[in-house]
């Protein structure tokens, strides 16, 4: 079931590249290093599953991957593009085009019906409300939840939250897809539909994902398995995922 | 009480975790104790400086004669003779501007506040000063040379240092309308007068009547009457004295100014009404954002009094705080409206010079008391949510906004009785000025409780709308400003009803104004007046020199001339003026707009003995044509009786003003001199010309101000305008202090979305749609104040003008509603309120978007 050596074919062209990722909080006296050094290629179509203690910089990594967050020192170019040289509006676009963000806690916005929740990032990239609305529709439908499309977050489970945002983050067609702890705030059985759901829906679009998690269940989806401690890289080991069918949800 | 004290120490430590909302209630309760301090410490001053030196000069008297136009001078041996008389004095009272100090034969000019000058005896003074006489005011080997020496006066030594004057020194002061000189015998503290006649220096009572132009009158007797004898003293006054207590004097000068306190005293509530919303505001809110930790306290055992006990307690504290602060405050900002606040009191009344007292400790510590019973009344409610909340409810934020939002249509019956309220004291029967102002706090009371409810209903509707729109900014901000009613409802309702009381002034300013402006053509017709230089600081003793009129009369180019003359005379337990005219051209009698009665007939009874009366003193006494007018006069009895003929519009004295003939003004009260001028010039005349050449006539001569019909218009505009400017200053601060709680709820509302503020940027808002979606929420902000104030503004204009001003001060003004004014106002309001979300705008730039979402 797992390799020893990385996923990555060495000829294939990565689209994460990461050179020397360093990253640090805090003050000079209370000073907290989350990245110390890391170097990561990773390819189009890969599902990559990030394990680690907390603080180990699982999170700090995925957001500098997401132009969230600058590094101290080192670079990371997606698609060809160097993050370094985005100003906020590149990085706006860059999110809003390239990246689907899914959070450990969903961040949904609790004034929006979970229709207008899955279309605000299209909304946000100019696509008209009729228009965004209808893409959001048939992402609803793919997640089990066509039929709340209505409800509120506050009238949802956490499970079905999650499937939102999940949609939510699917709904521009980005090419890659950072999940947070998808399933940190959903219990067992909640958290491996979820994470089924995800790995199914990534990959029929042809998505790459990176996934922080500390669900062993994580695996189950995953191409590539990465340990993070202490900022660094300690494993990079290739995966062959189970590609169970996706149950159907209520 | 240890287990209040613990739940205390926790609520108070969640705070330090974060302080705004304990900022936001003490910042409330100290702008809003300030601004009621200010007032109260500068209205006391203006009130206080009026009675004190009234009570101070009068020393130990216990009664005073006086009578219109003066008393005089031979009628002091008689009254000081009086059976039951233990001591009498006469007396002199007037004020003088100083021009100039000449200290060695060199005249340089000077500046010092207008100086009190009493003429007095040095042999009857003594029993009434407040030391029975032990300090000599003239000192004994003085006494020979202040008796004999032209203008000699005795100064006190504050005014002497402030005017840059010494002993032997000569002053040049203007009185009754020309220069007089006064020579400086001493100088020193006038401890036996007290404190309040630091301004006021001594002369020799032939000296002051020659200084106010008062040959052969004195202004008063004072006299020191046996106990049970006061009867028998009035049945021995002479027709038009009278005798009374020198309080009565004091109380009927304090009324002149009564309705001008209170006016002012109700905007320093309105200030204390915003501050008490605005903490209803941050108390509420404060208890949502902690139901979390309330209902862990509830689920550690904490019982439902204790947790009320724990949270009024707190908010009381914040009361207290905030009161001490406001305090402060109100001390410092005293001192800035005590100027414009002295300047009306004196364009309109009379002179005061004011200076702020301390405030007093006991009265410190209930204002203080009464901040902390404010901020607990406003804190009440949310404290008892905060009591109420169930330990199941433990983190759910959302419950208290469901709680509050369960409430609404209880703040919508509140808000219908309060407007029932407002209905009720404007058709109120009753008299005075206090239906007034009860329909008017009653309307923003009802404002106030509306406000959440509006929001509540309509902010779904436009978050449903632009959904549609596809207006994602504004969908998104209704949606979250309706989230957090609790605050935003508060905040808006602040807000809305500061507006909304600034648009009722403005309507009422402006509607007040266009009158003015109509009365002026017609009330303002001659071409040239004339009157006393200083007739604003001194009033009492105003004067055009008897020669000076009649230069002005046979002016060239001058066709004929007005005189008028004026007293102060007693009527109802205040003060109303009483004008003798001539009325000697149709100019002259065309410049009454009469509301009750024909012009021609009306004119022609009061020429021959009768009186029409200004729409204020009809309005306040309910006098009506036919009626007589009774006054202290030279009439049987000591009244002077005249037949009411006509009502007509006038907006110079609230306090009432009657007008008769010169000859009938003169029977009834002496000849007191002329007052004032009016001059009509020739046909082709230019008065410019004319006024100008008078005024060369007289410089040097007389101290006369001379301006032309177009100088005056628009210094009675000037004058109007002043009247107002503590009001509009007041409802700056106000508006701003309103301001402010929607900027803070606005700045809290920010802080408190940063995570999904991230979240938007995460999933690609740009900076620019963020500060959109900022806009959007703080236009809604301020839109749906400004849609409660318009309406809301427009009924409170109505009622300052039909109910407060009709009853306060009598006059009749029509509604004008003056757009531009009022769209300023709402779009400066907008554009504050946008201001306030450049700050959190910053924030959020400056925020790292991976730091916000970590924090969650």
């Amino acid at each position: 079931m797992s390799e020893t050596a990385p996923a990555a074919s060495p000829s294939a062209v990565p689209l994460i590249r990461c050179r020397g990722l360093e990253r640090a909080y805090g003050t000079a006296s209370a000073r907290t290093v989350a990245l110390a050094g890391v170097d990561l290629d990773v390819v189009k179509g890969e599902r990559i599953a990030m394990v680690g203690p907390s603080g180990s910089g699982k999170s700090t990594l995925l957001h500098l991957i997401g132009a969230m967050d600058a590094p101290d020192k080192g670079g990371v170019v997606v698609a060809g593009r160097d993050l370094a040289r985005f100003d906020d509006a590149a990085a706006a676009r860059f999110r809003r085009e390239e990246i689907g963000f899914v959070f450990q806690f969903f961040n949904l916005v609790p004034t929006l019906s979970s229709l207008d929740n899955v279309a605000l990032p299209a909304r946000l990239a100019g696509k008209g409300a009729s228009e965004a609305q209808a893409a959001a529709q048939k992402l609803l439908d793919r997640v089990g939840l066509g039929n709340r499309a209505a409800d509120f977050p506050d009238a949802l489970s956490g499970g079905q939250q999650q499937r939102v945002a999940v949609a939510r983050a699917l709904v521009n067609e980005p090419q890659i897809v950072l999940a947070d702890e998808p399933t940190g705030a959903l219990d067992r059985r909640t958290g491996e539909e979820i994470l089924a759901l995800l790995g199914e829906v990534v990959r029929e679009r042809g998505a790459t994902l990176l996934m922080a998690t500390h669900s062993d269940a994580a695996v189950s989806i995953a191409t590539r398995l990465l340990s993070v401690e202490d900022g660094r890289i300690t494993e990079d080991r290739a995966l062959t995922p189970i590609t169970a069918p996706i149950k159907e949800h209520a | 009480m240890n287990a209040a004290r613990a739940i205390l120490g926790v609520l108070l430590g969640d705070l330090r975790r974060s302080p705004g909302a304990a900022l936001g209630t003490v910042a409330a309760m100290a702008a809003g104790v300030s601004v009621f301090v200010a007032i109260h410490l500068a209205g006391s001053a203006a009130r206080s400086s009026f009675v004190s030196a009234v009570e101070a000069v009068a020393g130990h008297a216990t009664h005073e004669v006086e009578a219109p136009g003066g008393v005089p001078e031979e009628r002091f041996a008689d009254l000081a003779t009086l059976p039951g008389i233990e001591a009498a004095q006469p007396l002199i009272e007037g004020r003088a501007v100083l021009q100039a100090v000449v200290h060695a034969g060199q005249s340089t000019a000077a500046h010092a506040p207008p100086l009190r000058v009493l003429g007095i005896d040095p042999f009857f003074v003594g029993r009434f000063l407040n030391d029975g006489g032990r300090t000599p005011l003239v000192p004994g080997d003085a006494v020979a040379r202040f008796l004999t020496e032209p203008g000699a006066v005795v100064l006190p030594k504050a005014w002497a240092d402030t005017a840059g004057a010494r002993e032997g020194d000569t002053l040049v002061v203007a009185a009754a309308g020309r220069p007089f000189k006064l020579r400086i015998m001493s100088v020193y503290e006038m401890q036996a007068l007290g404190e309040a006649t630091r301004d006021t220096a001594v002369a020799d009572l032939a000296t002051a009547q020659e200084l106010f132009d008062l040959s052969g009158r004195l202004t008063r007797v004072d006299l020191i009457v046996q106990e049970g004898r006061e009867d028998s003293v009035r049945t021995a006054l002479a027709p038009g004295e009278r005798l009374e207590r020198p309080a009565q004097r004091g109380d009927r000068v304090a009324k002149m100014i009564e309705a001008f306190r209170l006016n002012l005293l109700a905007l320093g509530m309105l200030a204390m009404v915003v501050g008490a919303l605005l903490i209803y505001n941050a108390a509420q809110f404060s208890v949502v954002r902690r139901t979390g930790l309330l209902g862990q306290l509830r689920c550690l055992g904490v019982t439902r009094p204790m947790l009320l006990g724990a949270v009024l307690g707190e908010i009381v504290l914040f009361g207290v705080v905030g009161g001490v602060l406001g305090l402060c405050a109100g001390v410092a900002l005293a001192q800035v409206l005590i100027k414009p606040i002295a300047q009306t009191v004196t364009d309109l009344y009379r002179f005061v010079r004011v200076d702020v007292a301390p405030l007093e400790p006991l009265e410190g510590v209930l204002v203080v008391l009464a901040a902390a019973a404010v901020a607990g009344a406003a804190g009440f409610f949310p404290a008892l949510d905060a009591a109420r909340t169930q330990p199941k409810m433990v983190g759910l934020r959302s419950h208290g906004e469901a709680v509050f939002k369960s409430r609404l249509p209880r703040l919508v019956l509140l808000g219908v009785v309060w407007i029932a309220l407002a209905l009720a004291a404007s058709a109120a029967p009753v008299e005075g000025r206090w239906p007034g102002f009860v329909a008017s706090f009653a309307l923003l009371g009802a404002g106030a409780a509306l406000m959440p409810a509006a929001m509540a209903l309509l902010l779904p509707v436009v978050q449903r709308q632009s959904e549609r729109r596809g207006l994602l900014a504004l969908a998104l901000s209704s949606g979250a400003l309706h989230r957090s009613l609790t605050r935003t409802g508060g905040a808006a309702a602040a807000l809305g009803v500061a507006l909304a009381m600034t648009i009722g002034v403005i309507v009422m300013v402006h509607s007040f104004e266009r009158e003015v402006r109509n009365w002026i053509q017609t009330a303002i017709r001659a071409d040239v007046f004339i009157g006393d230089a200083y007739e604003y600081t001194s009033r009492e003793n105003a004067r055009v020199p008897a020669e000076a009129v009649e230069i002005a009369r046979n002016a060239p180019g001058i066709r004929a001339i007005d005189t008028l003359r004026a007293v102060e005379v007693p009527y109802g337990g205040r003060s109303i003026r009483f004008t003798g005219v001539e009325l000697p051209t149709l100019e002259s009698r065309a410049r009454f707009d009469f509301l009750v009665g024909r012009a021609d007939e009306a004119l022609d009874a009061a020429l021959k003995g009768g009186a029409i009366i200004s729409e204020p003193l009809a309005n306040n006494y309910g006098l009506k044509v036919g009626d007589t007018l009774e006054v202290p006069g030279r009439g049987s009895g000591g009244v002077a009786r005249f037949k009411i003929a006509g009502i007509f519009r006038d907006f110079t004295y609230d306090r009432g003003y009657a007008l008769t003939g010169k000859d009938a003004f003169i029977a009834a009260f002496g000849d007191p001199g002329v007052t004032n001028v009016a001059a009509y010039v020739e046909p082709g005349a230019d008065r410019e010309q004319i006024a100008e050449s008078l005024r060369k006539t007289f410089e040097g001569r007389f101290l006369l101000n001379v301006r032309s019909n177009a100088e005056l218009r628009a210094g009675i505009i000037d004058v109007f305008e002043h009247t107002f400017a503590v009001t509009y200053l007041l409802q700056v601060i106000a508006t701003v202090m309103a301001l402010c709680g929607a900027a803070i709820t606005l700045f809290g509302l920010f802080l408190e979305r940063a995570r999904e503020i991230a979240t938007l940027r995460a999933l690609g808002a740009t900076i620019a749609g963020v500060g959109r979606l900022f806009a959007a929420e703080s236009l809604l902000m301020a839109c749906f104040p400004i849609l409660l104030a318009l309406p809301l503004g427009a009924l409170l204009a109505w009622v300052l003008i039909h109910v407060v001003n009709l009853r306060s001060f009598g006059w009749s003004i029509g509604y004008d509603w003056p757009w531009g004014q009022v769209l300023a106002t709402c779009a400066l309001a907008a554009c504050a309120s946008l201001l306030a979300t450049l700050v959190p705008l910053a924030l959020a730039k400056r925020q790292s978007i991976s730091a916000a979402l970590r924090e969650e």
